[in-house]
């Protein structure tokens, strides 16, 4: 799942050291339209439904923590 | 009583800081809640109902949607009850003039008579900026993000907190809400850095903004005298203005709630540091473009409706033009918000609409950006492309505050269109900048203001880039801004007649 989530990550802007970044969202890495399309490209991947309950930063600011976020919706 | 007038910095904050400072914490809570009520009544006096009415009812609705717990139905309809309710006394009270005003206009087209009569509507202080808060906090309660709150006195206190009732900045219940109900004692280094912050905004507000004011209010008064690079400088001179006058007036917020041991979040971020409009929107009045982006953009951007476009765009027209879509969406809402939340005006509207087009072309042109930005030439001279970025973000800058300022949108068009025409200068007559009502030693101030402000955003931007920081920090070094800062604001502040009258610009919003 992690492969695929940097693969996904790496498409969107390829500049970012996504292994080691904890703060994608807070350090504005990632900005409101990359998150437009990460979710879609995450929902078109993994079969879940992002909601709006879920868009807060702590499920998007590292790649772990996005990986715990799909874990957590396909569950 | 504002934030920078004597009354409240000599008066009304040293005494209510005193009393919190001396008090036990549980009486703490009674004296801050006695000053947001001594606060508000002194500038609305009887219209203290509204923002009371509005802590009743967010705190009772918030219950309500917790307490609809699993039945999702319920649980809409009292969200959907509070959102109405709220944003309906909002309209009325700030938007139904300008409805009847319009609507009288059109009816004139048609009839030649204006059937409404407008009476003047007395707005309660600070509802734009108290009836986001409460919103915010119940779309929180809604989402689960946050419990809803049982104790009514301290949803109060977060939703009339004195340093922000006024002006904001729009803070999160989940950020706010507590520290500032726990009453902690200031630190030391809290009240220096508050009372810095306070000196700081008063230096940005009194040395810059209150002399520029007087040349801005002298063109905008007259606007047709002016034309080219008269026009073209007003436009930057009062995109400095009000920089410098909201930056400081923030300034002396986050200063007055550090000497009750609150850390509020920032509202600037050195916005001309950005290389896009986008980028500027994320430094420039930050609390108000977070609670958009939170309770509007991601929504929509979630809603189905965004989501079924997303999915069939991308397998039908490709990932861009999907990305195109769901942002506009997205963006459109935002940006008629953010341009009537200003107001009941015309060019607030336009300066709304000004911002989701240029957002819009910057996700479309993302593909053409990136290999522009890729050419060659940047790749040898990094430098040259940040300039040229910068640039145009100043001009899309300049141009926006132009008719923000307007009085009116046709004001706002003639005046854009005026700098085109070139400025003829009387022969008779030196610079005409000695001719727009400050004296050259004014100017002096201005720019020495400009160029102490503006090493300080490049001293701070460069430390949060580099995570360096120079050695300009400490407690001595505290005692000597403090000790400068005083002097020049007692020497070199507008005071006399003609600056009096300058009131913070957001605080009519």
């Amino acid at each position: 799942m992690k492969e695929k989530i940097l693969e996904i990550l790496t498409d969107i802007d390829d500049s970012v050291d996504y292994e080691n970044e904890t703060a994608l969202v807070d350090d504005q890495i990632l900005d409101s339209f990359a998150l437009i399309t990460l979710i879609g490209e995450l929902e078109d991947a993994f079969g879940i439904r992002i909601t709006t309950v879920d868009m807060v930063p702590e499920n998007m600011n590292s790649v772990d923590a996005i990986a715990a976020m799909v874990a957590r919706l396909q569950g | 009583m504002a934030y920078h007038v004597n009354l409240y910095l000599l008066i009304f904050l040293p005494a209510v800081v005193l009393c919190y400072s001396l008090a036990p914490q549980r009486i703490r809570r009674i004296i801050l809640l006695l000053a947001n009520a001594a606060f508000y009544l002194s500038v609305s006096r009887h219209l203290i109902v509204f923002i009371l009415g509005t802590a009743v009812f967010t705190y009772y609705t918030g219950l309500k949607i917790e307490a609809a717990g699993e039945i999702p139905k319920r649980k809409k309809n009292w969200l959907l009850l509070a959102i109405i309710a709220l944003l309906a006394v909002l309209a009325l009270l700030k938007y139904t003039n300008f409805a009847l005003a319009n609507l009288n206009r059109l009816a004139q087209f048609f009839t030649g008579n204006e059937p409404f009569t407008i009476r003047k509507i007395l707005v309660p202080l600070g509802i734009s900026f108290y009836t986001l808060e409460a919103l915010g906090y119940l779309l929180d309660v809604y989402w689960k993000r946050l419990p809803a709150e049982k104790n009514f006195w301290k949803l109060l206190l977060f939703l009339s907190f004195f340093p922000t009732v006024m002006e904001g900045p729009i803070c999160r219940y989940g950020d706010v809400g507590d520290p500032l109900w726990e009453c902690r004692r200031a630190t030391a280094e809290e009240v220096e850095m508050g009372v810095l912050r306070i000196l700081w905004g008063l230096f940005k507000k009194m040395l810059v903004a209150d002399r520029l004011n007087t040349i801005v209010a002298t063109v905008y008064g007259n606007p047709d005298q002016y034309t080219g690079y008269v026009t073209a400088g007003i436009a930057i001179f009062y995109t400095i203005q009000l920089y410098m006058e909201f930056s400081g007036a923030m300034d002396m917020v986050i200063g007055s709630a550090l000497l009750f041991g609150v850390k509020l979040p920032e509202n600037f971020r050195q916005p001309f540091f950005a290389k896009s409009a986008s980028e500027f929107w994320r430094r420039w009045h930050i609390s108000l473009g977070v609670w958009f982006k939170n309770y509007i953009f991601y929504p929509v951007t979630l809603s189905d409706l965004a989501k079924k476009w997303n999915k069939t765009a991308r397998k039908k027209y490709g990932k861009h033009i999907a990305k195109v879509g769901t942002s506009m969406l997205a963006l459109f809402p935002v940006w008629m918000c953010n341009g009537l939340w200003h107001g009941p005006q015309w060019n607030y509207i336009f300066y709304g609409v000004y911002y989701f087009v240029l957002l819009s072309l910057e996700v479309i042109l993302e593909p053409a950006k990136k290999s522009f930005d890729g050419a060659k030439i940047f790749q040898k001279w990094p430098v040259l492309l940040g300039i040229l970025q910068t640039a145009k973000t100043w001009v899309i800058i300049f141009a926006g505050e132009l008719f923000f300022r307007a009085d009116g949108l046709g004001q706002g068009f003639r005046m854009f269109f005026n700098i085109f025409k070139p400025y003829i200068q009387d022969p008779n007559k030196t610079s005409i900048w000695r001719h727009l009502g400050i004296a050259r030693s004014d100017w002096a101030v201005i720019a020495l203001g400009i160029l102490v402000v503006g090493a300080a955003d490049c001293i701070i931007e460069w430390q949060q880039r580099t995570g360096k920081t120079l050695r300009l920090s400490g407690p001595n070094w505290r005692y000597a801004y403090v000790f400068v800062l005083f002097g020049a604001v007692i020497v070199l502040g507008a005071y006399g007649a003609g600056y009096l009258a300058v009131d913070l610009i957001y605080a009519g919003f």
